[in-house]
């Protein structure tokens, strides 16, 4: 069992077989070895104790091109529902998952934003996560005219 | 699609930790998205300033080109610009190799067809841009409005290429077979064959490392015809090819084709008239073929009636004794003909059948039912997925083949096996089919026990 400790000093135990799908926890656990030390990491044991068992990403599943041509946007049942939260978690989720280094649940995180962003213009896509249209009006003015030149009239 | 809404001071917090996220958070984001096109600029581009810097500085987004030729382009100047803008976006992509693929315009209707003048711009246009980066692709698709046959006279090498699909024509060009590039890490090819193709061409083209080969016919015909195939298995180029694809191939006389063997194809998808396959499977031989997926062309004639295809795959069974995992039978109208090779494929595990009108489906249900007592109706003991698309059920309560079927080869968790000996089913597909009620009941009860149906 290992000890997990979150930053409001709340602790969580869990196998090593549930933590060590985050990559860095699993390697800390390997710089560590063997101890009673409590690990001070937030909690992600509900993710990884579904997904227990579960093959995990290759190391270099990110950097290889194969990998980047076939991705999906597919979420399972059980996964949207876990990221079904509020925008603010659901960024938080994303960070911590790759700070922990978790790529199937960045990867979900990550899924679920795009999903957000497909089908919507910019304009709803700033109101969407208050972003500010921060191009000014010529240069806005000019990429509209060069991006939108080759654009078919729909 | 899910939808995620939050009250303004929410999207300002999220909107704070949002501008945190560092920028190969952002392109990972990014890269789930559709790319867009030149016509059709990706809209995480034209969002913010940082967006857009994150995504143009991030060559993984920029890997897959789709290009739209624009029915604006109707000018040298035109062409020009154009030609730039699909530069820009390959730039884009640094060091990484870019699948690219050009698409004809959209016309609205025939009295905007491109004029001769257009044509010739498009085809200057994306000869330009494949020959100027012709170590960047690693796939090319090419469109069939123009004649590409010599398209890659002035490149010599496609270094990166591992994948083309491409038209190809007759060929009028003396020596132009010599032109061809190398194309050392060549896989996969897919050839539209709009008219009748030139057997040089293909020898010249097709390397001998090819693993992957699909041959499309044009539609609206019979399809290649027996000369062609004949000629096409004389090539030497099958020693490495894992996947064949011949998508229509037809004749309607009786034909005698060279034996040709395919010492490593696993997966081998064919079309055709059943005087075709029926010829074509007689003449192969295929020891590691895993998958198999035969589908009739949509025509008959005289003469193309009696057991044809059936025999000839039993045949090369015996033949090649094939490890067979996986077969797929669309619009077989004479299903009975695979009765007897069904009987005698053991190691089958997926069988998926696409019926028409006159498909006697009590006859065939009743024929892959599984009964370990009688060794006849030992059929198929590894069958684990089976889908069946526009077969028609029959009604009455004698009718009840369907449902033999399923209960033969599947169980609830709590139960036993009617038989020994045969392996439960996984996974059950009814698409389109009409099906009585007793069936769907049937059915029913099953998906609540547990089957995946």
């Amino acid at each position: 069992m290992v000890t997990l400790v979150t930053s409001d000093n709340e602790k969580f135990n869990a196998e090593k077989e549930v933590v060590e799908r985050s990559v860095l926890i699993k390697n800390m656990l390997e710089d560590v070895g063997e101890s009673d030390q409590p690990i001070p990491l937030p909690m992600f044991l509900e993710y990884c104790e579904h997904h227990r068992g579960e093959p995990l990403p290759a190391p270099d599943a990110d950097t290889s091109q194969d990998d980047t041509r076939k991705r999906t946007t597919d979420i399972s049942e059980w996964d949207q529902k876990f990221i079904t939260v509020d925008q603010e978690m659901l960024f938080e989720i994303i960070l911590a998952a790759n700070y922990l280094d978790i790529k199937s649940l960045l990867d979900v995180g990550c899924k679920t934003v795009a999903n957000m962003i497909k089908g919507k213009t910019p304009e709803e896509i700033r109101k969407l996560f208050n972003i500010v249209n921060d191009f000014t009006p010529r240069r806005r003015c000019a990429q509209i005219k060069k991006e939108n030149e080759w654009a078919e009239d729909r | 699609m899910m939808e995620i809404k939050g009250n303004t001071s929410d999207s300002d917090s999220a909107n704070e930790i949002l501008r945190t996220f560092p920028p190969e958070l952002l392109a990972r984001i990014f890269s789930y998205c559709p790319s867009g096109t030149i016509t059709c600029p990706a809209n995480f581009t034209q969002t913010s300033s940082h967006w857009r810097a994150v995504a143009y500085s991030s060559p993984s987004l920029w890997t897959t080109l789709t290009v739209k030729l624009s029915c604006k382009v109707e000018t040298d100047a035109d062409a020009s610009r154009f030609e730039l803008a699909i530069t820009d976006q390959i730039s884009r992509s640094s060091d990484l190799s870019i699948a690219l693929s050009f698409f004809p315009p959209s016309f609205r209707n025939s009295s905007t067809y491109p004029s001769q003048l257009q044509t010739d711009l498009y085809e200057k246009l994306c000869r330009n841009i494949v020959t100027k980066f012709s170590g960047k692709w690693r796939f090319l698709k090419i469109p069939l409005f123009w004649e590409a046959h010599d398209f890659f006279g002035s490149t010599k090498e496609l270094a990166a290429l591992e994948e083309l699909e491409i038209n190809t024509v007759p060929c009028d060009i003396p020596g132009c077979h010599e032109l061809f590039p190398a194309t050392p890490c060549l896989r996969k090819q897919t050839f539209y064959l709009s008219r009748r193709p030139s057997m040089a061409c293909l020898e010249r083209f097709i390397p001998t490392s090819i693993i992957d080969l699909n041959l499309v016919s044009a539609p609206g015909v019979l399809g290649f015809a027996s000369y062609f195939i004949h000629d096409f298995l004389k090539l030497d180029k099958f020693q490495h090819l894992t996947r064949l694809e011949l998508d229509r191939v037809g004749w309607t006389e009786p034909c005698v084709l060279p034996s040709e063997s395919f010492p490593r194809l696993v997966v081998f998808s064919l079309e055709g008239s059943i005087n075709a396959m029926g010829d074509l499977l007689g003449s192969l031989d295929l020891p590691l073929l895993r998958e198999l997926s035969l589908a009739t062309s949509m025509f008959q004639r005289n003469g193309e009636q009696g057991p044809k295809v059936g025999p000839a795959l039993l045949g090369l069974q015996k033949m090649s004794r094939f490890p067979l995992v996986s077969l797929s039978l669309t619009w077989i109208h004479q299903l009975d003909d695979f009765v007897q090779f069904l009987s005698s494929a053991a190691t089958l595990e997926e069988l998926h059948i696409r019926a028409e009108g006159d498909t006697d489906t009590s006859r065939l249900m009743k024929s892959i039912c599984y009964d370990g007592h009688r060794p006849e109706q030992q059929i198929l003991p590894h069958l684990k997925v089976f889908s069946a698309t526009s077969l028609q059920d029959s009604e009455g309560v004698n009718c009840s083949h369907f449902v033999d079927f399923i209960r033969s080869r599947w169980w609830p968790p709590t139960s036993e096996p009617q038989s020994s000996g045969v392996d439960k089913l996984q996974s059950l597909d009814i698409l389109g089919c009409y099906l009585n009620n007793t069936t769907k009941s049937e059915l029913e009860i099953c998906r609540s026990q547990g089957l995946r149906c």
